[in-house]
């Protein structure tokens, strides 16, 4: 039985524990007190409370009093079916156990018997809505009997702490929620957060309002929420219809530029929401957007990025490429691709695109391009020749890949990339310029530093018989005449300072033995920076034409001697024709005469070349076809082709015009009734010298004028003065009773030979 | 030519054309000298410098029928004797020994041959 100062303790207790509750909010505080308190109050020292989990089946010391250190907020006890706990909070109800080493229906967690626990009185505590929070348990080390008044206590006890448990549990979890919502909102500085209330008035400006759009909260609180929206917008009415849309559907997106404070523009990326209560009714609307203007302007910035690289890969005239790294399939490539290998896109992506990539290499080539992209793979930079033969034409073109692994963030090469550059045309220039250098006369070489030769093409070695390997380095120098070989050094060592080298050397043919000259001449091949890299040469056989110019120069010389003689001999004969002339009509018409048959034997001996001689019949002949119609009397008797001595030619045809210019006014050639005969013979080469020619010139019928025959005068000077001084002639002149015999022998050309020995 | 200014002046000439030896000799006899030659070949040039103890002058045609003059010239040169040398020819064609030698072009200018001839024999 419990007594009256019994029941008062416990009354006091609970009061108390009335008191603690109203002066703390702490849980874990108040289930300690409580505790103290009921263990006080059953007048033991142990004391506890656990908290069911549900999740683990399991429940929590949460609260104690007695028990050792490490029990209280960490030991976990089972509630298995066995357990008296469980079993307490199955039934709702206080369970006893007065002895538990005599109790059979549970099964007791060890820290009991750690502790020396011998009695247990477990006593549910029940949420508002029977709902189990935990266990008040209350121990005894010594056997104990918990009578009916104690139980009741307990039960009291209990229903006291559920409600208190409750309400302190909510205040927490509201107070957590509330925290977590200030935290949210407070740190959502990237969001316009704003609350209008159901009129569209401004309550709250929350999160990123203010740093994103300018104004600050007292600014804003109360207005309505379109001050946000562009002019435009607020035109256009967008602000009500976004209300309007929340309205109808909960909530209405909300993408688009509004205005700040300043005017100036933000894209709002987010949605305004209608809040309502659980009734349906309208409290008012939550707008939350996120300035997305940054990312906008990132992605606008990506996308135009992606599409110049786009334009810049199909516009590009060479292939850019990317294949996998694993597959080796091709990721991307440009239009240019078609455009080279004539060949779809489409179709070349298709099945495994780098075997048929490799079909369509020359099988020569092809280990290459395995080689080269073997060696991408592994992370090198690769540049490589190969040939193409295109499917549509069978034409080969020439491709060089200059191709390069790709890195991802790990490292590793993701991606093998490249340009392909159609080399074709170049490789054609390359071909022609090289038949060019191999077909062109001269002989090609190139060379580096002071000489030092790198290259020579066939032409040299043909003609010096000196092989490339031969040549290189100063290996050219022994094809040179040696006394030339020091003028090419000095040629060399000033051609870096004059940009050029020009000489002229002898070079040996190595098939005849013999020495030609050559005219060398190189120019430097520079880098960018202006650089000699090295010399490009030609040696030019010359030798013809330097014998040529030789030859040049004498007959240049021998013209000039020839034409100076000539003038002189023109002015000696206008002396002379003056002194014989009567008068200047006289004088013009004498004189004229004689240039014509000057400048008749000027055009027999300039018709010939170096080895024809004029003869004798022609040079008569010319002579008589410059007098008109006398040809019936005369008569030439003698051969043809007896070839005159050049230097001989003038002066004879100088006599000869003499002779037939007095017979044309004097003599046989004046008078119908008188003749000529032109008779000449040639004595062949004999044992004193050159062979002679006779010539015979006889006049006849003719009828002689009386007293000095006037026509002596030059012409007979001529053949018996000139012709024995210039030409070492033998001559007579006689004037006979039927005109003149004139006879003239004169040594000529020892090659002279005859034609033909028949008669004119 | 009104005075004889090379009165009994013996002067050789080698000249190969008869009529420019032929009008020389003209000339020279006009202006008093004595002509010795002309000759039309070298070997007569140098028959006639062996045979003739004076010489006073030449006058000599660098080309006497395709041969150089210049044998006769050393021969002269070698004796003292002043020889002008007519030519068709430039000045490359005369040997570097005779440097000294005047050169007259053809069609020479008597007028300005007998002067030098003039001047050698006074000099």
């Amino acid at each position: 039985m419990v007594g009256q100062n019994e029941f008062a303790r416990r009354q006091r207790v609970l009061s108390e524990f009335g008191g603690f509750v109203l002066d703390h909010d702490d849980l874990d505080e108040i289930l300690d007190e409580a505790c103290r308190l009921i263990a006080e109050a059953l007048d033991s020292d142990l004391a506890a409370i656990l908290e069911i989990d549900r999740r683990t089946n399991t429940g929590l010391v949460r609260a104690g009093v007695g028990w050792n250190p490490g029990i209280v907020g960490r030991k976990c006890v089972s509630l298995a079916e066995r357990s008296s706990e469980a079993f307490a909070v199955g039934r709702t109800e206080p369970v006893i156990t007065n002895d538990i080493a005599h109790e059979e229906r549970f099964e007791f967690s060890s820290f009991l018997r750690d502790h020396g626990v011998i009695a247990v009185v477990n006593v549910p505590i029940l949420l508002p809505g029977r709902d189990p929070y935990g266990v008040l348990q209350v121990d005894a080390r010594e056997p104990r009997h918990f009578n009916q008044e104690d139980i009741e206590f307990l039960r009291t006890y209990a229903m006291v702490l559920g409600p208190v448990i409750d309400r302190l549990k909510t205040a927490v979890a509201l107070r957590e929620t509330d925290e977590r919502l200030r935290l949210v909102v407070e740190n959502a500085r990237a969001y316009v957060l704003m609350v209008s209330d159901a009129d569209d008035r401004i309550i709250d400006w929350l999160g990123g309002s203010q740093e994103i759009l300018g104004w600050s909260s007292s600014e804003v609180l109360g207005k309505r929420t379109d001050i946000i929206f562009t002019d435009e917008d607020r035109t256009a009415g967008v602000p009500a219809q976004e209300l309007s849309g929340a309205r109808e559907n909960g909530s209405a997106a909300s993408r688009r530029s509004h205005q700040r404070k300043d005017g100036t523009r933000v894209f709002l990326d987010g949605q305004t929401i209608a809040l309502k209560d659980p009734a349906g009714k309208l409290r008012g609307y939550l707008k939350i957007g996120q300035d997305v203007t940054e990312r906008l302007r990132a992605e606008t910035a990506l996308r135009e990025s992606e599409e110049r690289l786009r334009h810049f890969g199909e516009a590009s005239r060479d292939i850019l490429w990317m294949r996998d790294v694993e597959t080796l399939q091709w990721q991307y490539l440009t239009p240019a691709f078609e455009t080279i290998y004539g060949l779809n896109r489409d179709q070349a992506v298709s099945g495994d695109n780098f075997r048929n990539w490799l079909d369509l290499i020359l099988p020569e080539d092809r280990e290459r391009a395995i080689d080269a992209s073997n060696r991408v793979r592994g992370g090198e930079h690769v540049a490589f020749d190969y040939r193409i033969r295109r499917p549509v034409d069978g034409s080969i073109r020439w491709l060089r890949d200059t191709a390069f692994p790709i890195i991802n963030a790990d490292g590793e090469v993701a991606f093998i990339a490249g340009v392909g550059h159609d080399l074709t045309e170049l490789r054609e220039t390359e071909r022609r310029l090289q038949v060019l250098m191999e077909g062109i006369p001269q002989l090609v070489w190139r060379a580096v530093g002071e000489g030092d030769w790198t290259w020579s093409g066939p032409q040299w070695t043909e003609h010096t018989g000196l092989t490339p390997e031969e040549s290189r380095g100063l290996g050219w120098l022994d094809a040179l005449h040696p006394d030339d070989r020091d003028a090419a050094r000095r040629a060399w060592k000033e051609a870096p300072q004059k940009a050029r080298l020009d000489l002229e050397a002898r070079i040996c043919h190595a098939a005849t033995h013999e020495w030609h000259w050559f005219q060398t001449r190189a120019l430097p091949v520079r880098d960018e920076f202006g650089s000699i890299t090295e010399w490009l040469g030609t040696s030019t056989d010359i030798h013809d034409i330097r014998e040529l110019q030789e030859r040049q120069q004498v007959l240049v010389a021998e013209l000039q001697h020839r034409t100076r003689n000539l003038m002189a001999v023109v002015r000696s004969l206008s002396d002379k024709t003056a002194r014989a002339s009567a008068d200047l009509p006289d004088f013009r018409t004498r004189f004229r005469d004689r240039l014509e048959a000057l400048s008749r034997v000027q055009g027999l001996l300039s018709r010939l070349n170096d080895h024809d001689r004029v003869t004798f019949d022609e040079l008569v002949m010319a002579e008589l076809e410059a007098l008109d119609g006398t040809a019936d009397r005369v008569s030439l008797i003698g051969p043809k082709g007896v070839r005159l001595r050049s230097s001989t030619v003038q002066t004879l045809a100088m006599a000869l015009h003499e002779l037939a210019t007095n017979a044309v006014k004097y003599g046989a050639l004046g008078q119908p009734q008188a003749r000529l005969k032109i008779a000449w013979a040639l004595q062949p080469e004999g044992k004193v010298g050159a062979p002679w020619l006779h010539v015979d010139w006889r006049e006849s019928n003719v009828a002689m004028p009386a007293g000095l025959h006037p026509g002596g005068g030059q012409g007979r000077d001529l053949i018996e003065r000139a012709l024995p001084y210039q030409l070492k002639a033998k001559t007579t002149f006689e004037l006979g009773p039927d005109g003149v015999h004139c006879t003239v022998s004169l040594p000529v050309s020892a090659s002279s030979s005859l034609r033909e020995p028949a008669n004119v | 030519m009104s005075d004889p200014v090379l009165r009994n002046c013996r002067v050789l000439i080698a000249e190969d054309e008869f009529l420019l030896a032929d009008e020389l000799q003209a000339d020279l006899e006009e202006a008093g000298a004595i002509v010795i030659g002309p000759v039309s070949a070298l070997a007569d040039a140098i028959a006639l410098i062996e045979v003739e103890q004076h010489i006073d002058a030449a006058i000599l045609d660098a080309n006497l029928g395709g041969e150089m003059v210049f044998p006769a010239a050393d021969l002269l040169i070698a004796r003292g004797v002043t020889i002008v040398f007519t030519t068709g020819y430039d000045a490359s064609i005369i040997p570097s020994r005779f440097g000294t030698v005047t050169r007259c072009e053809k069609p020479t200018n008597i007028k300005s041959i007998i002067p030098l001839i003039e001047r050698s024999m006074q000099g």
